[in-house]
């Protein structure tokens, strides 16, 4: 009969199935990573955050002259490029104040390569005659510090709350969505500069109390963004829930912890990963919106918001010292695009439902 | 129709009555009042200004004096809605956000009649700003997608999503004041003084607007409907400005809410540097100046506006899909 | 009855990536007036590909058309200019698609999309364009048409959308309809409806019409003449009931094998043809059905098989078949009957 031959195209089983034993599918982390390999602009991003995050944990290791460092008589002075002045002498290790005590070792060790010898005003002075260069590099310690943190309490919050109306689902889950729409719709920013404001008034009865304003700075921070984090999660749960799979792992008898961490976890990681790197841009952002209304991190600190704010008044009609503006801007600007970059990158390699058509 | 309108105003009732009460409460659960910061007063200046802000009051009585026309204040005798400011204010619930605790003269009423058509006028032209380019770049983008127009303007929406406002605020000051010297530096006035900061305010949410616009515009024109309409032997004129422009911008239409609160939340920093008297302006000093009555007037007027305007694009995103029924949302 | 439409050697690729993919290749086919030629075959078999390039609608890019000749009436359409073709779709050729539900406009209601083609082509004023759009409308056998013209496509059922379309395509009454896979999306009891519709539209106005589908109960019911394809190639050309009684090629029995019947036994296993349709920007150098044939030789797997007469003694009529072992397909089979 011909029709035999049709059953199995003329191979044995056997064949078969060492063939579909070959045959693997690609879990999905393999398959994110190889997208991720394959998309150059968020592997560049990725290299230059890298860099950045190198440059600024090292920041005590590198020969560059303190960012508290004042020299009062002077005007802004402009850049003098490397080729013209590498560097000078005159560096001490006084002109810091509060370093934890990695920061000290990096700093002594620092002192022991280099002795007093910094760079020159590679990229100019500001008003109080500090060095550009040396703020930019120290400020972006605090806005990634805040950044990481704020994006963390808003992890935590946003991930539990999510999860938990999720998969209790019912009236619970509505209640608590309800609520989430009601602080969607109230301009929390207004909130937040007044809550703000009348803890900085409260700053120094809130340090006696050994509550520093920079951690209520990043809770607070953190607070407010969440709820997208909530809501990402609530869905992803809720969809997963009641997805075939899930069903197929419970008519299979898998247990209720079994399918929480070995098929739920797994699957909202990917979507929590991706809403992170582009939550992170976005408190990056607030950071230094808030510290340019004065109300974030206070001087001697410098953060990048600080520095914008600088950069402000660095900008009149009789004479603009443009060093202040344009290194400022442009460290920022390529640390955001590189986060949002990789967002984009992260969130085609790991959702491929959520990507953008090209 | 009429149904998803009353229970939006529930909704609303609720969410600003939750605005009201926290912010009240939190602004009276910091101790010290709002005069410590001025110069010594002696004590009995002291008392008097409390009493005539009835900062005297328990907290419950300082509360519904706030909220609503409630006759509290045996003094003064009953008045309605606040008149002379040393009388009892009408209360939030009537529209009277009472004195301001810093400028002694204005009720803040004054302040926000004063500075809110200027903020909206900014905010306008922000949007407006933001919906032009963003619009047209996304239509361009998808219509010319993988060319070197659509390379162009995706890097340029990326770099403008990445930018703070204040960012590009610096580099259009210094390019088109000091540079080109097309426009006046800051202040208010005219016509020409909105332009820059509006385009200052405007230009992140023209590039988010342009991502949004470009991913719909290439969704909408992947669709079979598209096909049909090519099929049926339409202009391509015709197939994009009948079939594929109304889909496309559906998740601009949705994005026009949070829009309209981050243009009123960027107005702050920008009247900051443009020197423009708006209520973003006067909403920084007064959180800075401990100006409570002042700050939380604007933090509730911007919540009654942001929640009207949702409201208002919800409406606008039915009569744009027929397919959306009101009563879900 | 003359040629109305007439395709010679039309081949498309679509330049990606990954390569290049031959989607057609070297197709030619032609269909007379109040006649249907059926054009099957498995999903990615190029046969919707192909009848998309008829009317230009391929996207370019990617896509590359090259054609010898498509002719309507005569009419060389590769000739003319972007104006003059688009003066042809929806006019003397229009199409009808696969899924009712995506192929029309979910945000405009069904009269204005009927209305733009009377507008478009005719000039029709709104008024006007309104009566003739819902006397199209009763054509199709919708009930209260004038109602209908006002409501949106989410508001009516899949076989009154799939109507909507058949309504809209006929409405300048084409001299050639090209229906993608017209019912597939469509329940059985609407796709009979459906298709004897067509059948009526076809009576009465002498279209000619091109069914693109993949179902041989869909061929056996409409078609007159049949075209198998298979990775872009036609790979037979029949008469519709001498196909089903004896398929000359190797896929084209598969396929007929896979179709279930009911008069066989119940508890026999469904034939269904063994491996993947080729990739198509990967093909081999013989003839493409070779990895799945189980008639192959060696000489099958290095040189591509062309379409071929093939003399047949019992049902007589002009058939061709690409296929190098068409002889011993016609004993086995022979051998069945």
């Amino acid at each position: 009969m011909p029709g035999e031959r049709w059953d199995l195209g003329g191979r044995d089983l056997e064949e078969l199935l060492v063939e579909a034993r070959e045959f693997k599918g690609e879990s999905l982390w393999q398959d994110a990573r190889r997208r991720l390999l394959a998309n150059r602009s968020a592997l560049v991003s990725l290299v230059v955050l890298g860099v950045i995050g190198l440059i600024s944990f090292g920041a005590p290791l590198l020969p560059l002259p303190s960012p508290q460092a004042l020299d009062l008589q002077l005007e802004p002075q402009p850049p003098r490029p490397p080729w013209v002045e590498l560097g000078r002498g005159g560096w001490t290790a006084d002109d810091y104040d509060e370093l934890s005590a990695l920061d000290g070792l990096m700093l002594r060790t620092r002192a022991y390569l280099f002795g007093d010898w910094q760079t020159g005003r590679w990229f100019g002075t500001d008003t109080m005659g500090r060095d550009v260069l040396a703020r930019i590099v120290w400020g972006s310690r605090v806005s990634i510090v805040v950044a990481l943190v704020a994006t963390l309490c808003s992890l935590v919050i946003g991930v539990t709350y999510g999860a938990a109306a999720g998969l209790l689902g019912g009236r619970v889950d509505n209640a608590m969505m309800r609520l989430v729409d009601i602080l969607y719709s109230i301009p929390f920013i207004f909130l937040v500069i007044f809550v703000l404001s009348l803890i900085m008034e409260r700053r120094s009865e809130l340090e006696d109390m050994g509550i520093r304003f920079m951690h209520v700075f990043y809770v607070i921070l953190g607070l407010i963004y969440w709820l997208t984090m909530a809501r990402v999660v609530r869905g992803q749960v809720l969809s997963l829930k009641s997805s075939e799979f899930i069903e197929a792992a419970r008519v299979l008898g898998a247990s209720t912890r079994r399918i929480l961490f070995a098929h739920l976890v797994p699957n909202v990681l990917s979507i929590v990963i991706v809403y992170l790197t582009l939550t992170i841009p976005a408190v990056m952002l607030f950071e230094a919106f808030i510290s340019f209304l004065g109300l974030g991190v206070q001087p001697p600190d410098v953060s990048w918001g600080l520095l914008a704010v600088d950069s402000v008044e660095a900008i009149n009609p009789v004479r603009s010292y443009w060093w202040l503006v344009a290194p400022i801007s442009c460290a920022m600007g390529a640390t955001l695009l590189a986060l949002n970059v990789l967002g984009d990158g992260l969130r085609d390699a790991l959702d491929p439902k959520l990507r953008e058509k090209d | 129709m009429l149904g998803f309108l009353l229970r939006r105003a529930l909704w609303f009732a609720i969410t600003v009555w939750i605005v009201i009460t926290v912010s009240f409460f939190l602004m009276r659960a910091v101790p010290g009042g709002p005069f410590d910061t001025d110069r010594a007063i002696d004590a009995a200046i002291e008392k008097n200004l409390a009493a005539r802000y009835h900062l005297d009051w328990p907290l419950w009585k300082q509360y519904l004096q706030y909220l609503g026309p409630f006759n509290l204040d045996e003094t003064h005798g009953a008045t309605l809605a606040g008149g002379d400011g040393s009388s009892s204010f009408g209360g939030v619930l009537v529209g009277d956000f009472g004195p301001s605790f810093k400028y002694r003269d204005f009720s803040v009423n004054d302040i926000i009649a004063q500075s809110l058509p200027i903020s909206i006028a900014l905010g306008t032209v922000a949007l407006a700003w933001a919906l032009l380019l963003g619009l047209s770049a996304g239509i361009l983008s998808a219509v010319w997608r993988g060319s070197g127009v659509d390379l162009g303007l995706r890097l340029a929406a990326t770099t403008g999503i990445a930018l703070p406002n204040f960012v590009v605020a610096l580099f259009l000051i210094v390019l088109f004041v000091f540079e080109v010297e097309l426009f006046p530096v800051a202040g208010w006035g005219s016509l020409s003084h909105l332009a820059l900061p509006g385009l200052a305010l405007g230009g992140p949410f023209a590039a988010y607007i342009a991502r949004l616009t470009r991913t719909g515009m290439l969704e909408v024109l992947s669709q079979e409907y598209i096909r049909t309409a090519h099929a049926k032997g339409l202009p391509p004129r015709l197939v994009l400005l009948r079939h594929a422009i109304r889909g496309g911008i559906l998740p601009v239409v949705s994005y026009l809410g949070p829009a309209t609160a981050g243009i009123l939340t960027g107005s702050l920093v920008i009247e900051k540097i443009f020197a423009i008297p708006g209520t973003g302006t006067h909403f920084v000093n007064s959180a800075l100046n401990r100006d409570y009555t002042l700050a939380m007037g604007v933090t509730i007027l911007y919540t009654v506006l942001v929640y009207s305007l949702n409201t208002l694009v919800d409406l606008a995103y039915t009569v744009l899909d027929p397919r959306i029924e009101l009563e879900e949302a | 009855m003359g040629r109305v439409l007439e395709v010679e050697d039309l081949s498309v690729r679509f330049e990606t990536r990954g390569g290049t993919v031959r989607a057609v290749d070297g197709v030619s086919f032609h269909v007379e007036e109040g006649e249907t030629l059926s054009i099957v075959g498995e999903s990615g078999s190029g046969k919707t590909v192909a009848s998309l390039a008829v009317l230009g609608l391929v996207p370019c890019p990617p896509g590359v058309v090259e054609a010898r000749r498509v002719a309507l009436e005569g009419r060389d359409l590769l000739t003319l200019s972007p104006a003059e073709l688009r003066a042809v779709r929806g006019n003397e050729v229009s199409m009808i698609f696969q899924d009712p539900m995506t192929s029309l406009n979910p945000l405009l209601t069904v009269g204005r999309q009927l209305s733009e083609v009377l507008e478009v082509h005719r000039g029709t004023s709104p008024r006007e364009a309104r009566v003739l759009c819902a006397k199209g409308l009763s054509e199709v056998g919708i009930p209260a048409p004038e109602e209908r013209l006002d409501a949106y496509p989410h508001e009516l059922s899949g076989g009154m959308r799939q109507r909507v379309m058949i309504a809209m395509a006929l409405l300048l009454e084409p001299r050639v309809l090209i229906a993608d896979e017209p019912t597939t999306a469509l329940d059985v009891t609407i796709q009979a409806q459906i298709l004897e519709l067509l059948r009526k539209l076809q009576q009465d106005h002498g279209t000619a019409i091109v069914l693109v589908t993949h179902d041989m109960g869909v061929v056996a019911g409409q078609a007159d003449r049949v075209h198998v394809m298979y990775a872009g190639r036609i790979v037979e050309d029949s008469a519709t009931r001498p196909l089903f009684s004896n398929p000359l090629h190797p896929y084209s029995r598969g396929l007929l094998e896979s179709v279930p019947t009911l008069d066989g036994d119940a508890t026999a296993k469904l034939h269904s043809i063994p491996g993947q349709p080729p990739d198509l920007a990967d093909l081999p150098p013989g003839c493409a059905f070779a990895p799945r044939c189980p008639l192959v030789r060696e000489h099958c797997e290095r040189e591509v098989p062309p379409l071929a007469a093939v003399a047949l003694s019992q049902d007589g009529g002009e058939r061709r078949s690409a296929c190098f072992e068409v002889d011993r397909l016609r004993d086995t089979v022979g051998g069945e009957a």
